[in-house]
């Protein structure tokens, strides 16, 4: 048994180390809690000490709820694993017709479908839902059929679009009848509403600029135009990552996916399809972040990443959403669970104490791990211009753009990610997608560089393309985020 | 990690081989860099001759590490791009799905996730030769989605062949000798199965008194292709039709040197980087997992297979093996890069776990582990494995149902009978007799009930009491004959329609 004092001094000390505004932490060892505390300020305005029962929001850990639900269905009969979606959802399209054909339930929850993440149209994006999913038809595939991993938001919004088919209710009444309910989960909810009206809830925080290592500021929440509580309806990427939770609430769950499926003397969802959940499915060429010595076989199950840590099983997997991060851990053979959720943009303090505290139970010494993960996400962070400039190419000295600006201006418009807004301003064109603007840097001949530091986009290229009639036609730039596929096309309007 | 303790192992290996009925067996340990071991322990005639470093065997499916590591070393040298489909190279290259055709690329042949199921007696013992082979291709059905499950298949081996033939403009086994054999300096590796033969100091093959039992030892035949063609002339010399799938013939001194370089992760022992350090990784990186085989227990778990290699965590460590098992031999090749521990065995007996013993207990010596039991547990599965093929095939057709008979006089479900991809099922009747003649095997049949008959020898590893079932249509003509060849999950049984009539 690890000794929890000194589990508690290393997260006061690091989370200084980190400068990070809190951490909660929560600890499950063979059935009991062991830990469940808050460490700094939830919310630092109102002075709210962090607590566990504070609530953060866990960003993609709600891939793993979404996982699970689909495992109540396949108890209940309703879904087949291995049944192509078309059937339950002939509407459900992808661009190549075999996919759509073939695509599983097993496919969408592992991320295998070929699609590359295409995030950048649904953060700030007007969709709804469906038409998130409607979109898949559109989206251009970077790799074959099965053949590569990739994470890819939009296809747990199609799962969770199947859960509601399938179901007759949205996916937040599911999961909240279905899981948070039996496992007396009282203080998890879906909507921002929930988080931002409630009296024990933190804020979120992220580094005045991106790439500073100390210094925070407050920041808003991801909020889609189209959640609407009181309509019911949720946030368009909810299956993905809408769920917000509490350190005491996340236990329960951990302790519920190690029992597989068990609340007590329930059976809420049935040990075998728990077990496929926690199954490798898909196997990862490398690790998602960076490879250490202690790791090995990287995979992913369904909502779950899988990998070795040490010789031990390990089941895992983090959350990222706007002023917050979350990481959830367990290792079954050690009885082991793992909860931390910290209330700051990409906080990778969850990754540095989680490995700490897994350490401290495995009784090994020297992993150093927070002093590790600050060293990458310092070398991620100084080597990021140098990676932006190489996707950016060699930049031709003494060119001009081939006609007035004003000319360029305009609407562009692409089926998967809608229009791009080209602007004039004071100091030259501006550059608009969904919410988010920012000036346009000349770079060479037609092509010019989005410079706000604060754009999703910061530091890209896009390129002007021009037509047989001589008119500015379209433009190019490689908003997937993908490197190896070629840059998307918006169309002049 | 302690040095590998060679005198404890090789005594337990000696005692083991007496309980096991084994006559001997091959063994190379590779640590730290450096030949431990590369000898052997018993007899490789089961009469006088030791086993040594030098002793020649068929080392079966282990060769499949030996094509996935060609195919990498082709594609180090730019003829090749191992994330192109396949049908980019190979003009005709047809499957019986067309999206398969069109998009599977060698990884996913190499790992065995291409949806083709054996359909191991559409090429063994048939005499069907490598461009027929590749021809029957799109008569065979595909009964998995692609890249869905793992599916074991040597077809998807013999495509990896005709792919290296395609890129090179030679014979499989010329390109394995001009790009892999004789860069690494195996000077005691051959291409071509009869090539065990090549030196005196030879393994014969054998196999226990009866099929799928565990004790007595009798000699065996060396596997043959009917398809083979020996010469002294190297050009007309025709190789296995499956000899990507496991033609490799090798001895435990040439083995540790593949070891080896697969340790150096593809260099070879004079420096050289013969593929490429991302392609060798790639050859290790799984690609699809394959389940936890409760007899294997806690100790492997994390199963899977990457490119001619199985991946598996072992007692905490990712450990690399493969096994092999022709006629009378039956082989293991194991690796475990973070302890710089290779292992090769392989022993002149037919299906024998013995050699997963081995290497089970050699790793645990190095690791001090606890005693993994790995004889005893080996042997129990052994047994219950031949067991349950027996069963298995004998629950294909059910206890003889009493006071049956056939339909028809027996001469009328003579005849040949042939299905897509596969060669025919000859049936012919004399005085009574009803005998199957299909690729090698001749077993006579009796009547099992109904319109059911029992083989009364073995079709290939296949064992006698295989049920035949026929069919006649609304003409009253019988027309079909039904069998199931192979009990892998979700294979079909193949139907066979009578011909000329």
């Amino acid at each position: 048994m690890a000794d929890i004092e000194r589990i508690r001094k290393m997260i006061n000390e690091e989370l200084a180390n980190w400068d990070l505004p809190s951490i909660a932490v929560g600890i499950v060892k063979d059935g009991e809690v062991v830990l469940a505390e808050g460490f700094g300020m939830a919310n630092e305005e109102k002075q709210l000490a962090s607590n566990p029962d504070a609530l953060y929001q866990i960003g993609s850990c709600s891939k793993a709820f979404t996982a699970a639900a689909c495992a109540k269905l396949v108890d209940m009969g309703l879904l087949e694993w291995d049944k192509p979606i078309h059937h339950y959802m002939p509407w459900v399209e992808f661009k190549d017709t075999f996919t759509t054909m073939n695509v599983t339930v097993r496919d969408l929850l592992c991320h295998r479908t070929g699609l590359p993440r295409h995030d950048a149209y649904w953060i700030d994006g007007p969709w709804t839902r469906k038409e998130c999913v409607e979109k898949l038809k559109t989206m251009n595939p970077a790799w074959s059929f099965r053949s590569h991993w990739c994470y890819q938001n939009t296809c747990y919004v199609c799962a969770g679009m199947l859960v509601e088919t399938l179901s007759g209710k949205s996916w937040e009444d599911f999961v909240r009848e279905e899981i948070f309910e039996p496992l007396g989960m009282t203080r998890s909810f879906f909507y921002v509403e929930d988080i931002a009206n409630d009296d024990n809830a933190s804020v979120g925080y992220a580094r005045l600029h991106p790439t500073d290592l100390t210094g925070y500021k407050k920041v808003d929440f991801l909020k889609s135009d189209r959640e609407d509580k009181a309509a019911g309806v949720g946030a368009p990427y909810g299956p993905a990552g809408s769920i917000i939770s509490t350190v005491n609430d996340m236990l329960k769950w951990v302790q519920f996916n190690l029992d597989n499926g068990r609340v007590g003397d329930t059976q809420v969802i049935s040990e075998e399809n728990m077990k496929e959940v926690h199954k490798a499915q898909m196997l990862m060429s490398s690790a998602l972040l960076v490879p250490f010595p202690e790791e090995d076989m990287y995979a992913y199950a369904m909502g779950w990443f899988i990998e070795m840590y040490r010789g031990h099983y390990r089941i895992e997997h983090g959350g990222n959403i706007n002023g917050y991060s979350a990481l959830v851990t367990m290792v079954p053979d050690q009885n082991l669970g793992i909860v931390t959720l910290v209330n700051f943009d990409n906080g990778f303090m969850t990754y540095g104490a989680s490995y700490q505290i897994t350490d401290d139970f495995l009784g090994v010494e020297g992993g150093d791990w927070n002093n590790r993960w600050r060293e990458i996400v310092k070398q991620v962070f100084e080597s990021a211009p140098e990676q932006m400039k190489a996707l950016r190419g060699e930049q031709i000295e003494g060119t001009q753009p081939s006609r007035s600006l004003a000319d360029f201006t305009g609407t562009y418009r692409n089926p998967t990610y809608g229009d791009i807004v080209i602007g004039s301003g004071e100091e030259g064109l501006t550059f608009t997608y969904n919410k988010a603007s920012s000036p346009l840097a000349h770079f060479h001949y037609d092509t010019f560089t989005i410079t706000d530091e604060q754009h999703l986009l910061s530091g890209m290229n896009l390129t002007f393309d021009t037509g047989k009639d001589g008119r500015v036609n379209g433009l190019a730039i490689g908003i997937t985020l993908e490197p190896s596929m070629p840059d998307e096309v918006f169309l002049k309007v | 990690m302690g040095k590998v303790n060679l005198e404890k192992i090789t005594a337990k290996i000696e005692e083991q081989l007496k309980r096991w009925d084994v006559p001997g067996l091959s063994l190379a340990v590779v640590q730290d860099g450096e030949t431990a071991f590369a000898g052997g322990v018993g007899l490789r005639d089961n009469e006088s001759l030791p086993f040594t470093g030098d002793t020649l065997v068929q080392i079966g499916s282990c060769s499949k590490a030996f094509t996935a590591t060609l195919i990498a070393r082709l594609a180090t040298d730019g003829l090749l791009d191992m994330d192109r489909p396949v049908a980019d190279y190979i003009p005709d290259f047809r499957l019986s799905e067309d999206y398969a055709t069109l998009h599977l690329t060698i990884r996913d042949f190499l790992s065995h996730r291409s949806g083709l199921p054996r359909h191991e007696y559409a090429w063994y013992g048939s005499g069907y030769s490598r461009e027929q082979l590749m021809y029957n291709l799109r008569f065979l059905q595909m009964n998995q989605p692609i890249r869905y499950t793992y599916q074991y298949s040597n077809f998807n081996y013999v495509i990896a062949g005709a792919l290296v033939e395609a890129v090179t403009g030679l014979k499989f086994e010329e390109a394995m000798l001009k790009y892999l054999i004789e860069p690494l300096g195996l000077a005691h590796t051959y291409v071509y199965l009869d090539q065990v033969e090549a030196e005196e100091d030879h393994a014969l093959p054998f196999d226990h008194a009866q099929e799928y039992t565990m004790t007595g030892i009798r000699r065996v035949d060396y596997y043959e292709s009917p398809a083979e063609y020996r010469s002294e002339n190297a050009a007309e010399r025709v190789g296995d039709p499956t000899g990507p799938a496991g033609c490799i013939v090798s001895c435990a001194k040439d083995m540790a040197a593949w070891l080896a370089f697969n340790l150096a992760k593809g260099k070879t022992k004079d420096g050289v980087q013969l593929v490429r350090p991302d392609l060798m990784e790639l050859i290790f990186t799984p690609h699809i997992t394959t389940g936890d085989d409760p007899f294997l227990g806690p100790e492997r778990t994390m199963n899977s297979y990457a490119l001619g290699w199985s991946v598996m965590n072992y007692r905490g460590h990712k450990m690399l093996e493969h096994g092999g098992s022709l006629p009378g031999f039956i082989t293991s090749t194991s690796f475990i890069p973070d302890l710089e521990l290779g292992i090769f065995v392989c022993a002149n007996m037919n299906v024998s776990l013995i050699t997963e013993a081995v290497f089970g207990d050699i790793i645990d010596d190095v690791l001090g582990a606890e005693d993994g039991r790995w004889y005893d547990r080996m042997y129990e599965y052994n047994d219950a494995m031949f067991k349950g093929v027996v069963d298995f095939f004998r629950s294909f057709g059910g206890e003889p149902l009493p006071d049956t008979k056939p339909s028809h006089p027996l001469a009328d479900y003579a005849g040949e009978y042939r299905a897509p991809g596969y060669n025919r099922f000859l049936i012919t009747e004399k005085d009574g007799q009803l005998t199957a003649d299909f690729n090698t095997w001749k077993p006579a049949l009796k009547h099992h009930h109904y319109e059911s008959f029992a083989t009364c020898g073995a079709i290939g590893e296949l064992p006698a009491g295989l049920i035949l079932t026929f069919g006649t249509d609304g003409t009253g003509r019988v027309r079909t004959l039904t069998v199931m060849l192979g009990r892998e999950a979700g294979l079909h049984p193949i139907v066979f329609e009578k011909q000329g009539e």
